[in-house]
């Protein structure tokens, strides 16, 4: 690979987004081993990924949540669903949505114990204890039996940034969906899931609110 | 896993002067040398060994051979080609490292092969507190579904295809994402290093 090809085929970025070959790997290799230029830009990517894989470098764009008001108590509807919840969950996270950089943290057996939340169309939500070393769970009443075999969720701060997304399974009839959320993605304030039918006209299944103290 | 940093100093000349220095142990080239090929090569290798500790050792293997072949030769026949020597002497010991993995694999049971660290350990090595401080505000100031698209890209590990679909995006947008963003990284490294050289002159000023 030449200095033009590099340049041209944005081969850094390329590297650092693992889109090679391995033929196309090791001839940008041989390149960036050569060209000093190349070399930097490969490092400034490689640096950019690797910092970009930890949950902590979104801090800053993800503090809009201001401190939120005391919210109210859950309904006594809710009280059947959260006691059920709160019973604590040994293992077997790979059945739950779990983010994928909690994966790694979350290969031995831990005790969960969620916050049952249900769709709510306005207020705070329930209050959720804030959790700095460990995942926050969330267990989400689905009531409106879906109709597609997943769903889509996506968490939201209050200012409407996207805190993530993702893709779940249907969850069976009278079981919640349980989220795990990297505590420090949350720090306080009020959040809003909202999860949707995975189809190309979806439908909304519920809207879930809860404040992080 | 000791990794050089600061990231890589500005473009250098691998010229005749350069080897001849190293040829010569000069210290200070010497120690150039091993920063500026030990990133390249900690790149380059974490895609392919498990564990710190196996590219460590494949690192000092390489700057062993490379500097002991200068010396028993008096240098290079061609300068320019340090780069490409270094990377084929490293190419040589993956190949060896992978040959006695082989070995090990077929002659040890599973269960006594000893545990590998986890890719994160790697990872970490490549970059400081300092630099992730600066990409957490160079990503803070990239618009929200920008943000968002790292964040499914790399924390999530979200598939590609399916992040581009979603988001109504190519994969081209994706490179170029990157792109902006380590520009504005490497931006703000400079802006950093010239203002510690600045506070680091006035100290000096001050004193003096």
């Amino acid at each position: 690979m030449d200095h033009a090809a590099a340049i041209r085929t944005l081969a850094a970025e390329r590297y650092a987004l693992d889109e090679m070959t391995v033929d196309e790997r090791e001839a940008f290799e041989a390149h960036f081993f050569e060209c000093p230029e190349c070399a930097q830009a490969v490092d400034a990517a490689v640096m950019v990924a690797e910092a970009a894989r930890n949950a902590d470098v979104y801090g800053p764009a993800l503090a809009g949540p201001a401190p939120a008001a005391p919210a109210r108590p859950p309904a006594p509807v809710w009280l059947s669903l959260a006691a059920a919840a709160v019973l604590a969950l040994v293992a077997g996270y790979q059945t739950f949505v779990t983010i994928p950089g909690l994966r790694r943290a979350l290969d031995t057996p831990h005790a969960l114990a969620p916050t049952a939340l249900a769709p709510t169309s306005r207020g705070d939500g329930i209050v959720v204890p804030r959790a700095q070393d460990g995942p926050v769970a969330l267990a989400l009443d689905i009531n409106d039996a879906p109709e597609t075999a997943n769903l889509v969720y996506h968490l939201r701060t209050s200012t409407d940034d996207v805190i993530l997304t993702g893709q779940a399974p249907v969850p069976p009839p009278g079981t919640p969906l349980l989220l795990l959320v990297p505590g420090t993605l949350l720090p306080p304030g009020q959040y809003v899931v909202v999860v949707r039918e995975d189809a190309s006209d979806p439908r909304e299944v519920g809207t879930y609110r809860f404040t992080v103290r | 896993m000791a990794m050089p940093r600061p990231p890589l100093a500005p473009r250098y000349e691998f010229d005749a002067d350069y080897v001849a220095r190293l040829t010569d142990g000069d210290e200070s080239t010497e120690r150039h040398f091993t920063e500026y090929f030990g990133r390249l090569l900690a790149i380059k290798l974490r895609a392919r060994l498990r564990s710190a500790a196996q590219i460590d050792d494949v690192i000092q293997e390489t700057f062993l051979r490379v500097l002991t072949t200068l010396r028993r030769k008096g240098g290079l026949q061609s300068a320019g080609g340090l780069g490409a020597f270094v990377n084929s002497v490293c190419n040589n010991i993956l190949f060896e490292t992978y040959r006695a993995q082989t070995k090990q694999q077929n002659t040890v049971p599973d269960t006594e092969l000893p545990l590998e660290s986890p890719t994160a350990s790697v990872e970490s090595s490549l970059i400081g507190e300092s630099e992730r401080a600066l990409v957490r505000r160079v990503i803070a100031t990239l618009p929200s579904k920008d943000r968002h698209l790292l964040r499914l890209v790399f924390f999530e590990e979200r598939d590609k295809d399916e992040i581009c679909r979603r988001m109504g995006v190519d994969r081209q947008y994706l490179r170029v994402l990157l792109h902006r963003a380590r520009n504005r990284f490497r931006q703000a490294l400079a802006e950093e290093g010239a203002a510690d050289l600045a506070a680091g002159r006035s100290e000096t000023e001050r004193r003096g």
